[in-house]
């Protein structure tokens, strides 16, 4: 086993819990007064599993993660809440103790691969800074590492790449390499953020496939934020929608596609076209747009656009409940929905074509 | 290079919770106020804009001194306490006076020129022929360089390589240079009839040493704007090429232009300066800060803050100037990516 | 991969696109660069034609070259019985009001300087169509249509306004010309889910009520599908494949039509995960393609003719054609058709 590997398997419980987040709020300074990006947010993660946070444009998906990275900007953000990293208390944490966490115990995978690589350094540089910096390496072994990293996130001719600047690489081959740096020093817990959106759909499946396989390997905790409810269903064990800077619906994968509880999830599923749709399928679009989160609704933040909205929905904000059925499937909503997955898309497809 | 296809993630999100089928409207439109330094710097402006048409009224009659000069600012006292001119004839006082110490009145605070002439009502006489030389010069070149610029940034290959070139080498002049020869050519030094020429050719002068800053600016943010698809969309839907410039074009250049515009007001008053050094400044006839500047700096070793008083207005001016600029450009600046 | 070959055309089309060639200087050297390479295709009339493609094959390319947004280098653009190439100046400015485009940022599609309202008078401004009354009208028309506030539009900018309701203004603009044909760049891929389906539905209804026709440019394949008539797949410059989205989605004939379907993730967790069709490999890069059909690099199915000879397209059943040496069985035998196309 390498330095790296003996690193993996740390103090913590094998399968234990990881990541821990209660009551967890963010909220921006601005000319508009103070933005609520992200309100009273509870998650948990173990080790070796995926969560997948699903939400759109103003959801606070990327704000929550950036929060427990403690990459938020330094001024005009107040932060509430509790977060415990692998058993410690990291909730007060300022920049130079999150330093001492950032690269070898959490990495972030970012959104757009062709401004996330640093174009006047090379490769190698970028990649070995870290591992000298961090782990102490000397020159020939943090090279040596590099190397294998780059093979081991499948780009062809690593010995060429390393002395090489990202300049002319593909979107796919940049993101290979930023996610070589984030795996680099050994992290436990991974958040990738949106890492395939900027990516073609065919090297989208290629790059998900290396982070699973990277995870599994490293035996990992991921976070994988995204807005395609397509990509979580396939990789994450657990999954969290967000709306308004709340999560609205959370389950394991399988529970949540199987009995749909929250109208927004609901929604969502029936908006968006699928492969599989016939061609001119009518989509239920949702109308309106999400809610100023510089005054936050009282109610439910949803109802505004809700189709089964009621007096109360708007005046009382539903608090997350578990489903009778199964206590890990929490929802916040008045009036669940309780159907599946295909039952909705089965309904959008078979309506009347146009 | 993939297409990037990112859905936005704001930090806040447009402030319309209306929602019904048909969405109702927009966010309010926030305006951007001036703020208070923005307010300041325009008091001061606007300060001297009055200043410029009253000054002239406040001027008491001409006097021949000792020398046989025509010089102004003498009088009988009649005035504002500060602007009581001192009466050249007492030669005694003058020379006490030259050194700006006052006689126990509240007079020549900031001292008289060795032709007796009191500094500060200098100044404000002054400030008619600077303000005009700068505004008319920057001007000039904001039209001429902005046209150029917009042309070449539009159409860009030939037409662009040309304009450039042509930018690049009047840029390749010193300023103070070129403006001298300039200024020459337009009146000599020795033509005493060429005096009348010599303010506006100060003007032309400043205009052109400015117009391939003010083009190259113009021409980069062209070239900006012209690439966004509302100008493709433009082009699609059929408008012709100086519609577009001017529509769609133009109304997104002309803040940053703008702004270079004032910074470049500073600049032409402190270049008029130089000119009046040089002895290339306003005629004698005229007054102008830089001539003030100049005058004064005869004495500077021994009486330096004879160019104190207009060498401040300069600063200051300046300053409220770039200031200015910049504030207005924020004010204007439409921010495009509400999302 | 197609070199095209023409059988695919049919006659009486509204939009026909033959042996189409875009190439680009290659900055720093001599080179050029052929982003569209020897394409053809036709649009009935309100017909939508989806042109789906990953990065580099040239789709928006395509779109912006029928439109003549630079002309292309070569190749034949005929529309509405116009010869569209070789048209240049005032009679290339004259046939704008009838081919129209929308973009993929919304935002920056209209000028941030301008009133909503003027934004999409401008048209009607530009070619004197009607008084200044009928065009105030024909606007606000529009904009009800689409559904933005039409009062609000007259003291309101773009900046003010969300994506989705931007590209609502973009699509009132492109359509208050009364054009024929509507090219779609991209239209929704800058714009969140929930409101892709807002603008989805609003083209079709638009294309209804207008009697439009309808390019639609995107990578997103459910996307494509869910709009089009009739689809057509680019790689690299060239066309793999064109037909009934129906069909090409279940049944497609061209190896890359059927990475691209399978890599398209579900939202079914039991949706079986195959990598049986995925693709490996990287884009080769444009400049230099690979000979004869430019996909066989990463074909699964690719052997010797396929480095040696490019691609016709051929048809392998009613109404699709694919380009390919071996194209994938399909369930239904394929009559062979008589090209009703003369080149």
């Amino acid at each position: 086993m390498t330095d790296l590997d003996e690193r993996q398997v740390r103090t913590s419980p094998v399968g234990g819990e990881l990541l821990r987040v209660e009551g967890l709020g963010v909220a921006f300074d601005t000319s508009r007064g103070q933005v609520h990006a992200v309100s009273d947010l509870s998650l948990s993660l173990q080790r070796g599993k995926t969560l997948g946070i699903v939400g759109e444009s103003g959801s606070g998906k990327s704000v929550t993660s950036k929060a427990i990275m403690g990459l938020l900007p330094r001024s005009g953000v107040t932060k509430v809440g509790r977060i415990v990293y692998d058993g410690t208390d990291i909730s007060a944490y300022g920049q130079n103790e999150y330093r001492e966490l950032w690269g070898t115990e959490m990495a972030m995978v970012f959104q757009d691969p062709m401004t996330s690589l640093n174009p006047v350094m090379r490769i190698g540089k970028q990649l070995t800074e870290g591992l000298r910096t961090r782990l102490g390496m000397d020159k020939q072994t943090a090279k040596e590492t590099a190397i294998s990293l780059l093979a081991a996130v499948r780009i062809p001719a690593p010995e060429r790449r390393f002395k090489e600047y990202p300049g002319r690489l593909s979107g796919g081959m940049r993101q290979r390499i930023v996610i070589a740096m984030a795996l680099a020093c050994g992290p436990k817990l991974l958040f990738a953020d949106e890492p395939t959106t900027a990516l073609d759909v065919t090297v989208q499946a290629q790059i998900l496939d290396l982070l699973e396989d990277q995870q599994r390997d490293r035996f990992m905790g991921m976070v994988l934020v995204t807005h395609d409810l397509g990509v979580v269903a396939g990789r994450a064990d657990d999954i969290a929608v967000m709306y308004a800077g709340r999560i609205v619906e959370t389950a394991p994968t399988r529970s949540l596609f199987a009995h749909v509880q929250h109208p927004y999830t609901e929604a969502l599923l029936r908006s968006i076209p699928k492969v599989d749709y016939p061609s001119h399928t009518r989509l239920d679009a949702i109308a309106g747009r999400p809610p100023d989160l510089a005054n936050p609704p009282q109610g439910c933040p949803f109802a505004p656009r809700c189709r089964y909205a009621t007096e109360m929905c708007h005046q009382v904000r539903p608090e997350l409940t578990p489903m009778p059925g199964d206590p890990q499937h929490l929802f916040a909503c008045h009036h669940p929905v309780d159907a599946s997955a295909e039952e909705l898309t089965t309904e959008v497809a078979e309506k009347e074509r146009v | 290079m993939p297409e990037l296809h990112i859905a936005p993630d704001p930090l806040m999100s447009p402030a319309d919770p209306e929602v019904a089928a048909i969405e109702s409207g927009p966010s309010a439109p926030t305006k951007r106020k001036l703020g208070v330094g923005g307010w300041i710097c325009a008091g001061w402006l606007i300060l001297l804009v009055v200043v410029s048409i009253f000054a002239p009224l406040l001027k008491a009659d001409p006097v021949v001194n000792d020398r046989g000069r025509v010089v102004e600012g003498c009088g009988t006292g009649k005035g504002l306490p500060i602007y009581d001119p001192f009466d050249c004839r007492d030669l005694q006082a003058k020379r006490a006076q030259t050194s700006g110490e006052g006689s126990g009145k509240f007079t020549h605070l900031a001292g008289v020129d060795s032709s007796g002439r009191d500094t500060f009502s200098q100044t404000l006489l002054g400030t008619r022929t600077t303000l005009l030389i700068a505004f008319f010069s920057i001007l000039a070149a904001t039209v001429v360089g902005g046209l150029l610029g917009l042309v070449s940034g539009y159409f860009g290959r030939k037409l662009d390589i040309v304009i450039t070139g042509v930018f690049d080498v009047m840029v390749a002049f010193p300023a103070l240079v070129l403006a001298l020869l300039i200024v020459t050519f337009f009146s000599p030094p020795d033509d005493p009839s060429g005096a009348a020429r010599r303010v506006p050719g100060i003007i032309i002068a400043l205009a052109i040493v400015a117009v391939p800053i003010l083009g190259r600016i113009a021409r980069a943010s062209t070239l900006t704007w012209a690439e966004r698809e509302f100008v493709t969309a433009a082009r699609a839907l059929g408008a012709k090429p100086f519609r577009i410039i001017f529509r769609d074009v133009l109304p997104n250049v002309a803040p940053a232009m703008m702004s270079i515009a004032m910074l470049g007001v500073g600049i032409v008053i402190v270049t008029e300066a130089s000119l009046a050094i040089l002895g290339l400044g306003v005629p004698d006839d005229t007054m102008s800060w830089g001539r003030v500047v100049a005058a004064g700096g005869a004495n500077f070793r021994t009486y330096p803050h004879l160019v104190f008083v207009p060498g401040v207005a300069i600063v200051i001016t300046v300053c409220a100037l770039n200031f200015l600029g910049d504030a207005l450009r924020q004010k204007f600046d439409v921010r495009e990516s509400a999302l | 991969m197609a070199g095209s070959g023409t059988a695919h055309l049919r006659d009486h089309a509204l939009l026909t696109v033959e042996n189409l060639v875009v190439e680009f200087p290659v900055k720093g050297s001599r080179d050029k660069v052929r982003a569209v390479s020897n394409i053809s295709f036709d649009i009935a009339e309100r017909e939508t034609l989806g042109l789906v493609g990953e990065s580099g094959c040239g789709k928006s390319t395509t779109g912006k070259a029928i439109m003549q947004l630079p002309p292309p280098t070569s190749g034949r653009v005929a529309f509405d019985d116009v010869e569209m190439t070789g048209l240049r100046g005032e009679g290339l400015r004259k046939m704008r009001p009838r081919m129209q485009m929308i973009f993929q940022d919304p935002i920056s599609s209209l000028n941030p300087r301008r009133t909503v309202h003027d934004i999409v008078a401008e048209p009607l401004r530009i070619w004197k169509r009607g008084s200044a009354e009928e065009q105030d009208r024909k606007v606000e028309e529009l904009l009800d249509a689409v559904g933005i506030d039409p009062q609000m539009a007259k003291v309101r900018r773009p900046h003010e306004y969300s994506g989705g309701q931007c590209q609502r203004i973009s699509i009132a603009r492109a359509v208050v010309t009364d054009p024929k044909v509507i090219i779609c760049d991209e239209p929704v891929s800058a714009l969140d889910v929930s409101v892709q389906a807002q603008i989805l539905n609003l083209l079709e209804d638009m294309k209804a009520r207008y009697g439009l026709t309808l390019v639609f440019i995107a990578h997103d394949l459910a996307v494509v599908k869910n709009v089009s008539d009739r689809v057509a797949v680019m790689y690299l410059g060239k066309l793999c494949e064109i037909g009934p989205p129906d069909r090409l989605f279940e049944h497609p004939a061209h190896p890359y039509t059927r990475a691209l379907i399978s890599s398209i993730p579900l939202p079914d967790p039991d949706a079986p995960v195959t990598n049986e069709f995925r693709l490996e490999g990287e884009l080769p890069s444009p400049l230099d393609p690979p000979s004869g059909c430019r996909f066989r690099t990463r074909c699964p199915l690719a052997q010797e003719l396929c480095s040696l000879a490019e691609p016709q397209m051929q048809a392998v059943a009613e109404d699709h054609y694919v380009a390919c040496h071996f194209p994938l069985e399909q369930p239904v035998a394929a009559p062979t058709l008589v090209s009703s196309h003369t080149p």
